[in-house]
């Protein structure tokens, strides 16, 4: 476990940010608490101070998570947001999509949002633009990345993709064993 | 042989393409005359002739024709064999003629279509055969077809039976025209709406589409229950619309079916009517047109016999069969239930709005009442004492009153049986009585009642198809007959309404059967009068008990905002039609004197219940029945409620008005506009209304009422509540911001010790000052010299951190600002503090002696702390760094922390809400004196540096002031200035004419501006007094340069304060007259002394005298007009001299 370096740093916030924008500073600097990052296993890990001071005290071997995990870092240092920070980002979330009761299905398995699935969408959402899904009841159900613009959207055929899948709850099912 | 000349056609065929007519005559003229020949050519693809021939019309007689034939036929003829023969008549001939025919058959009566088949049923041996009303008699000269119902002729099917191989002989006859008595006992009768259309052996969704249209399958029996209805809706149309003609009656029943019923059934019906004939695979159509019975049947042909044309509705009713009357409606409601009927009465009600149709309430507002009035209870409730009521219901009066009484035992479980007691005495004729009556008590107001009349009438208006529609339908109509033979009873009405009146008044459970009416009534009027749950018995009782509900009724003026706002438009609409309607009953009124008045309080109740498709409209209508109620008890004590009846609607509004005034929380019903007003109050009322076993669907709506009156109720009480709860709010979100405040400050102190503890490597005697700022953060406004010097030091040490440099320099600069060793480290802070409450006494300064020992463990244990806190704050700094970094890239935004506080100072202002209780938010208050003042002095500056020439003109302002003064006080009125800017402006005319009407105007505006009074108050002392004001009235005039000059001031000031010559004025005048303390402030409500009281009038009475004016005025006219025609003459010269 290791607080993240510079560059870490900053491939996490751009990553957060494209979900977020700039509310990304109300979960850095929290008046509730001091929340960090920490690097362990190639995965970033959210957490309070209070969980961190325990943690410390466990060995790394034997540490298998702690706090929630946000994503982690391929080998080729990207950044890949899991599913697990959804409830964190998702109150943050500038721009939303949600998926009609039809199309949600299909998304839960890991595909993606058809314009035909489409049921509502923030106004202004620029194209690969990082977007929360949600459903039409409002609960939030993963990730997405904006394929075409609102106004594209608009003029889109039924069966054009709108919004590509990144991360959704069906994971914590489909991938139960690489989630942590 | 005689020639028998006739025309004929004769077609010529193989006639060559060059043939022209001529010739053709000429070859035809030997046989005959010919008239006229027509010659086609058939061409094929290329224009080429193929074929040509011709139709020659020939004066011919059969012999010359034979010859001519025989002679010209199969001739060759330039080129082509003639082919002759006789032709089909000329198409347009051909057409005339049909058309001729058809028209003839039309005019021609059934009984000659009818003849010619009686003709051949004669011929068959058939005697007294009614092709039209004897279905299954068989068509002589077709085998296999039988007539069928309404004079049509069906086919006989040879059908393949499913299950057998075996052919089947059908016979339609038989089984359309079965039609059947409807049982009065239609408990057994599904409403439309749960019909099923569903057969059981198809199960194919097409078939199922295609049911109701064009059924493939042909099961008639299974379709029984749909096709009595369909039979009994057919059998009514019948016996309305029977005609001679099976094609008119077929037509008519279509027409009437179309008429009366909106349903698809029924255009479906009329559809499969149609199909029958055409085709007999509608087996669906063939059993809804009916199972005619044979009893049916002659009875139609009785009816034919009796009347050739029959107007359709001039039916002789059928008592054994259903109550036909001369309500189309009525006869369905009773029939069938549910849907057709409403639409019926829907149709007819909409049709004719006449007081005697009772229905017409339902219509006014049915979809309204449909779909407000959905409560399942009440349905429930309406379906119990329907079901009663059908139960019971039969044809006859005494049926009705069976019903009612049924319906009355059903419903009236805790009625009082004191009206019970004296409607008793009465016989069959008091039951019928006591329904109608019980409809006008059910006006009057019994919650109960009303909630069951309701329901009744809003049964018709409940989705159609709904099982409580019908019974609703049926309470309807059976409380239409009730009335009606409440009018046929006019003799004993009055003792009915007498003793209605007093049950009325009393609040009577009566359990007989006999009077259910009454004791819906008592039961209604029970709930309304009493609100509490005590029953009231005598009348006063009742009246306490609505004063107490009125009173509930004023505690909740929102409950009108609230009603009305969930259903404000019906419940207009409704009243609307109870105006009319009690315009209606009014006028009946005046016609009938007790039956009508009572009719009209029934009407106007029944219709005020009907047309309430809320509970508002019901509160109004319960409400008027009490009013009269009140009304009624107001007037007369006792005995002569009766006869207080009898006037109901001529006392009703004056009796309501008495009870308004009687009953000051009764106040809102006196009309029926009072109505809206009076709905929400009644509302409580009837919420308070006790629920009885009768009323349980008024139980519902007076919950419904008592839902929205305790939602009235609510609503003040939330208001308090909402505001304590924001109060709250407001109180908790200060805490949270201290909370966070604090916390902030907390980690911006330790961020800060930290910092400080840091700079300690960097800065000397940094330890010193680290420790120093504790206190000094803890410790505000610390008066010690000490302490302010570490609060320097502190500042300085901030300093340090910016710069390291800096701090070494200031720190050698400020040896005094070193903390004093004893104040190093836990124990010097506390030291410190110690030192602090002796302030700044050098007595008591502290030494190292003072210091406590056990200090510097806690400090170095807490160092590795603060390190880790530290380090997170460090990393929570870089991260934000980075993000400030990666988000500048793309969106920029300014330092987090800063963000924060600024966003949290921002929302502290947001949220900072002007308090004037508080004496802090006083600085957010604007007070006038001093933007006076400020404005005054600025004003007067800016006039002063903006313009000198004011000062000039101000001199001369002064001369004329004066002047002006003395012509001003010479002259009392201030009307002078309205006048004299007139005058002034005939002069100035002259010389600036165009400049001084604006002026005027503006002068005129400003003046208006100034009198009118809500001048702000800093502008109060510009315009003192009225003398001022006149003053630059004339000024102006005389001096027109001045008003050149006049504009730009306006201009530059604020319009509002007037002009600058008049502020000058003033001003000067204030020079001049320097006694002139008028209150400068000018306030929104007028004072005593209020300047503008006395300039206000001023303006409106004339300074100088009429005549005199009136003569200055002609002298002025004259130059005006002279000045006028000049300028006009010249403008004209312009034109010309450029045109």
């Amino acid at each position: 476990m290791r607080p993240l370096t510079e560059e870490e740093t900053r491939a996490l916030f751009e990553k957060l940010a494209r979900y977020v924008g700039e509310n990304l500073q109300l979960l850095v600097d929290r008046p509730d608490g001091a929340y960090c990052f920490r690097l362990h296993k190639d995965r970033v890990y959210y957490l309070s101070e209070r969980i961190l001071k325990l943690a410390t005290n466990i060995p790394r071997e034997n540490l298998v998570a702690l706090g929630t995990c946000f994503g982690k870092f391929t080998k080729t240092q990207k950044f890949r947001l899991h599913i697990t920070a959804l409830d964190y980002l998702a109150p943050y979330a500038k721009y939303k999509v949600w998926v009609k009761p039809g199309a949600e299905q299909s998304f839960l398995y890991g595909n993606h949002i058809l314009k035909s699935g489409l049921g509502r969408i923030t106004e202004s959402t620029a194209q690969y633009q990082g977007v929360v899904v949600y459903s039409m009841a409002d609960v939030p159900l993963g990730f997405g990345v904006a394929a075409k613009s609102t106004q594209e959207c608009r003029k889109v055929d039924p069966m054009a993709i709108v919004v590509f899948h990144q991360a959704d709850i069906g994971e914590y099912i489909r991938h139960e064993e690489t989630l942590t | 042989m005689e020639q028998n000349l006739a025309v004929k056609r004769l077609y010529v065929g193989g006639l060559d393409h060059t043939i022209s007519e001529a010739e053709l005559k000429k070859r035809f003229c030997n046989f005959g005359n010919v008239t006229d020949t027509e010659i086609v050519t058939r061409k094929d693809e290329k224009g080429k002739p193929m074929r040509t021939f011709a139709y020659i019309s020939i004066n011919i007689s059969e012999k010359e024709l034979k010859k001519c034939i025989s002679v010209l036929n199969k001739t060759t003829w330039k080129g082509g064999t003639l082919q002759i023969e006789l032709a089909k008549e000329c198409f347009l001939h051909r057409l005339a003629r049909e058309r001729q025919e058809a028209s003839v058959m039309k005019e021609k009566t059934n009984c000659n279509g009818m003849t010619s088949i009686l003709e051949s049923m004669k011929k068959s041996g058939v005697v007294d055969f009614h092709v039209k009303a004897v279905p299954g008699t068989e068509i002589p000269d077709h085998k296999d077809w039988v007539v069928g119902k309404f004079g049509r002729v069906l086919p006989i099917l040879h059908m393949k039976g499913q299950r057998t191989n075996k052919i089947v002989k059908y016979d339609p006859s038989k089984y359309c025209h079965n039609l059947k008595k409807l049982d009065s006992d239609l408990s057994e009768t599904v409403p439309v709406s749960q019909l099923t259309w569903h057969l059981e052996e198809v199960d194919n969704i097409r078939i199922k589409k295609q049911q109701g249209q064009f059924p493939v399958s042909k099961k008639p029996h299974k379709k029984k229950m749909r096709v009595q209805e369909c039979d009994r809706l057919n059998r009514t149309e019948l016996k309305l619309c029977c005609q001679s003609s099976s094609k008119t009656n077929v037509r008519k029943t279509e027409l009437v079916q179309d008429h009366t019923c909106t349903a698809k059934q029924y255009k479906k019906h009329s559809v499969d009517q149609k199909f029958v004939a055409g085709s007999c695979r509608h087996i669906n159509s063939l059993s809804e047109s009916d199972i005619d019975t044979d009893e049916e049947i002659r009875a139609i042909i009785a009816n034919e016999q009796k009347v050739q044309k029959v107007d359709p509705n001039t039916e002789p009713e059928d008592d054994s069969m259903e109550v036909v009357g001369e309500n189309f409606e009525l006869k369905y409601s009773t029939h069938w239930s549910l849907k057709k009927a409403q639409s019926m009465k829907k149709v007819s009600n909409r049709e004719r709005r006449s007081i005697e149709n009772k229905s017409d309430y339902d219509s006014t507002d049915t979809d309204e009442i449909i779909a407000v009035t959905q409560m399942s209870n009440r349905k429930k409730r309406e379906k119990e004492t329907l079901n009663g009521l059908k139960a019971t219901e039969e044809k006859d009066g005494s049926f009705k009153k069976g019903t009612l009484s049924h319906t009355a035992h059903f419903d009236s479980s805790d009625l009082n049986g004191s009206t019970s007691d004296k409607l008793k005495g009465r016989g069959m004729a008091t039951s019928e009585k006591t329904n109608s009556q019980v409809v006008p008590k059910q006006s009057s107001g019994a919650s109960e009642c009303k909630s069951e009349s309701d329901d009744l009438y809003l049964a018709p208006s409940e989705s159609e198809g709904d099982e409580d529609y019908g019974t609703m339908m049926k309470n309807c109509y059976r409380v239409d007959l009730t009335l009606e033979d409440l009018e046929r009873l006019a003799g004993g009405d009055a003792e009915s309404t007498d003793d209605d009146a007093e049950s009325n008044h009393t609040d009577t459970q009566s359990k007989t059967n006999e009077f259910p009416v009454s004791n819906t009534k008592n039961t209604r009027r029970s709930p309304t009068g009493s609100p509490t749950p005590k029953k009231c018995i005598c009348p006063e009782e009742i009246l306490s008990a609505i004063l107490k509900e009125e009173s509930a009724d004023e505690e909740n003026p929102k409950e009108n905002n609230s009603c009305l706002k969930i259903q404000p438009f019906r419940g207009i609409r409704s009243l609307s039609v109870n105006e009319t309607i009690n315009k209606q009953t009014k006028s009946e009124l005046d016609a009938h004197k007790t039956k009508a008045s009572f009719d009209s309080s029934y009407i106007s109740g029944m219709d005020s219940l009907t047309s309430i498709s809320d509970p508002q409209c019901l509160d109004f209508a319960i409400k008027n029945p009490k009013c009269k109620l009140l009304s009624l008890k107001t007037v007369n004590s006792d005995s002569h409620e009766g006869n207080c009846i009898l006037k109901p609607d001529e006392n009703f509004h004056k009796e309501d008005s008495e009870v308004e005034t009687s009953n000051g929380s009764v106040s809102t019903e006196t009309t029926v506009s009072t109505n809206l007003k009076s709905f929400p109050k009644r509302a409580p009322r009837e919420i308070s209304c006790k629920d009885s076993d009768l009323g349980e669907s008024l139980k519902n709506t007076l919950k419904r009422r008592e839902t929205f009156l305790g939602f009235a109720k609510a609503t003040s009480e939330k208001q308090q509540q909402d505001n304590e709860k924001r109060l709250a709010a407001l109180r908790e979100k200060q805490k949270e911001r201290k909370l966070q405040k604090s916390l902030i400050q907390g980690a911006l102190a330790h961020l800060e010790i930290q910092s400080t503890n840091k700079q300690k490597h960097i800065i000397f005697d940094s330890d010193g000052e680290s420790e120093a700022e504790v206190p000094v953060s803890s410790k505000e406004g610390s008066p010690g010299k000490l302490l302010k010097k570490d609060f320097t030091t502190k500042t300085s040490g901030k300093l340090f951190e910016s710069s390291e440099d800096e701090s070494d320099i200031a720190e050698e600069d400020s040896d005094r600002f070193k903390i004093k060793p004893q104040f190093e480290g836990k124990a010097g802070e506390k030291l410190m503090q110690l030192q602090s409450r002796f302030g700044t006494d050098e007595r008591f300064r502290m030494d190292a002696r003072f210091l406590e020992s056990d200090s510097e463990p806690e400090g170095e244990l807490k160092k590795p702390e603060i390190d880790e806190e530290e380090e997170l704050a460090l990393e929570k700094k870089k991260n934000l760094e980075i993000l400030k970094n990666l988000l500048h890239i793309n969106v920029e935004h300014p330092m987090p922390k800063k963000q924060a506080a600024s966003a949290r100072k921002f929302k502290d202002i947001n949220t900072l809400r002007y308090d004037p209780t508080r004496l802090d938010h006083a600085v957010f208050e604007r007070k006038p004196e001093n933007t006076e003042k400020e404005s005054k002095a600025k004003k007067k500056k800016k006039r002063e540096e903006a313009q000198k020439l004011p000062e000039v003109s101000k001199e001369i302002f002064y001369n004329v002031a004066e002047n002006l003064k003395e012509v001003l006080e010479s002259t009392k009125c201030d009307e002078k200035p309205e006048i004299i800017p007139w005058d002034k402006h005939n002069d100035v005319e002259e010389a600036i004419p165009a400049d001084a009407g604006p002026l005027n105007f503006k002068d005129r505006s400003n003046k208006q501006e100034e009198t009118s009074g809500f001048t702000f108050s800093f502008f109060g002392p510009e315009k003192e007094t009225s003398p001022m004001k006149e003053e630059p009235y004339l000024i102006e005039t005389i001096k027109p340069s001045r008003v050149a000059w006049q504009e730009d001031p306006r201009f530059q000031d604020s319009s509002s304060e007037g002009d600058e010559p008049e502020v000058v004025e003033r001003e000067d005048v204030k020079e001049t007259s320097p006694a002139t303390p008028h209150s400068n402030i000018r306030f929104f409500f007028f004072s005593q002394d209020d300047d503008r009281l006395k300039e206000g009038p001023k303006l409106f009475y004339r300074s100088s005298n009429l005549d005199e004016d009136r003569d200055d005025w002609e002298s002025r006219r004259e130059m005006l007009l002279e000045d006028c025609r000049k300028k006009h003459k010249d403008a004209r010269r312009k034109v010309k001299a450029k045109h």
